[in-house]
């Protein structure tokens, strides 16, 4: 399996850390048979992929073996040049899993990109085939955990809700409006996925 | 304050405009309306009022001399003299609020038809109607006897009293440039007062009660720093 070294959150003080454990404890909080979490934003640049990625490095520190998964379809380019193959690749069956799982330096903790390319990004991906992936996922893992695109964004968004136990939506505090909030949270559960609640970021602005 | 929590104050005053475009919108609308309307009303398009006035007519007819160049009596002559300086200076001492004669020359009407003629004068009671009326009658008799034609001027009844509509200064016109700028004052004050609303409405999600307010689901955590939102990849 591929190797990669990723930034957990050595960076974060005690605070953030706390913050964290909290959305790990709330998260268990749902049942151990809620397994597939997708992590959604309102607006662009509201720290989804981070929190997301946080989340899954507290929870492989608790000894839980989680994956997560990239699927923004938008960033198949990175500076200009092809991005790695990915979950996209493996929905059209372009790649295989274990091609394109990689293995990151913190222990219990698996990473998959988006992947695709400019001519896949906007392919309508197979329901059938997405739910035989996360099969898999489902039975290797004990989470996994899903980077989404910002909502409204993608075309396979509703596809991908549908096939989760739950959306996180992240919400920088006092930058969402409430209605683009109420819209989303209701999109999501038109797919028939619960919204497990909101993640408010960047709380500390409020104070300064 | 340091820059970077100005900037930071700053980024998040544009980033709740651009999320309250509607309030922005309807502030920028009432503004501009109220804006529109001041200037309307303070530059004279609005300017005039009406009210009821005792309106005062005497009905005079002129006697030339003999030996007179002319035995008529012209509008343009009449007019000439009620709106001259020394006319509104002399009446100047009769006549409340006398500013530059305006007050006194909008009140009057004068006209003449078959050499009878007409003094018409407005004013807020009947009695100072009347006076001035009969002042001015004076005042136009010794004129039109200055210019030599004219012997003297005679009354064809009793000066006549009516109550009528009449339009009056408002005294409320202003110049234009005040306008224009108290117009601009207020309208960007109203845009401000409604932008200001706009942020401190909290239209926005803001804390953990909030949510739980709007939309019934929990807040799973506060993560007090800004998190980047560099990806994994």
């Amino acid at each position: 399996m591929n190797k990669l070294r990723i930034d957990d959150n050595g960076k974060l003080d005690e605070a953030s850390r706390l913050a964290f454990k909290t959305l790990r404890s709330n998260i268990e909080f749902y049942g151990e048979d809620k397994k597939v979490i997708a992590f959604s934003s309102c607006r662009d640049k509201e720290g989804k992929s981070m929190v997301a990625l946080q989340t899954a490095c507290e929870f492989a520190r608790n000894d839980k073996k989680v994956v997560i998964i990239m699927a923004d379809f938008r960033k198949t380019m990175v500076n200009g040049k092809q991005a790695l193959c990915g979950f996209l690749d493996v929905l059209l069956k372009q790649s295989a899993i274990e091609d394109v799982l990689y293995e990151t330096d913190m222990k219990n903790l698996h990473l998959m990109f988006a992947g695709g390319s400019l001519e896949t990004r906007n392919a309508i991906i197979d329901v059938n085939e997405l739910s035989g992936v996360l099969m898999y996922f489902r039975q290797m893992y004990d989470y996994v955990f899903i980077d989404m695109a910002t909502a409204g964004k993608n075309a396979n968004d509703l596809t991908i809700y549908s096939q989760c136990d739950g959306v996180v939506l992240v919400v920088e505090t006092n930058k969402v409006a409430r209605k683009l909030a109420k819209h989303v949270i209701e999109s999501v559960e038109q797919s028939g996925c619960k919204v497990f609640g909101i993640v408010l970021n960047d709380k500390d602005e409020i104070k300064s | 304050m340091d820059f970077k929590n100005i900037t930071n104050f700053c980024k998040r005053i544009i980033d709740n405009l651009k999320d309250n475009m509607k309030i922005v919108f309807l502030g920028g609308v009432f503004g501009a309306l109220l804006f529109a309307s001041y200037i309307i009303v303070m530059t004279g398009m609005v300017r005039y009022k009406y009210t009821m006035v005792y309106q005062a007519t005497i009905n005079t007819f002129p006697h030339f001399k003999e030996d007179a160049e002319s035995n008529i009596v012209t509008e343009d002559e009449l007019e000439k003299i009620v709106c001259g300086e020394q006319f509104c200076i002399d009446m100047e001492k009769y006549i409340d609020n006398y500013e530059d004669g305006t007050r006194y020359i909008n009140n009057i009407d004068i006209s003449v038809l078959n050499n009878e003629i007409t003094i018409n004068y407005c004013a807020e009671s009947s009695s100072n109607a009347k006076n001035i009326v009969s002042v001015i009658y004076d005042k136009l008799e010794s004129s039109l006897q200055k210019q030599g034609n004219v012997t003297h001027l005679e009354n064809i009844g009793d000066v006549n009293i009516q109550k009528v509509k009449k339009r009056m200064d408002s005294n409320l016109s202003i110049g234009i440039t005040q306008a224009v700028e108290l117009g601009m004052l207020i309208g960007m004050f109203v845009v401000c007062v409604c932008v200001t609303i706009g942020y401190l409405c909290k239209f926005n999600i803001i804390n953990e009660a909030d949510v739980n307010k709007n939309f019934g689901i929990p807040v799973l955590a506060e993560i007090p720093h800004i998190i980047e939102t560099e990806d994994a990849e």
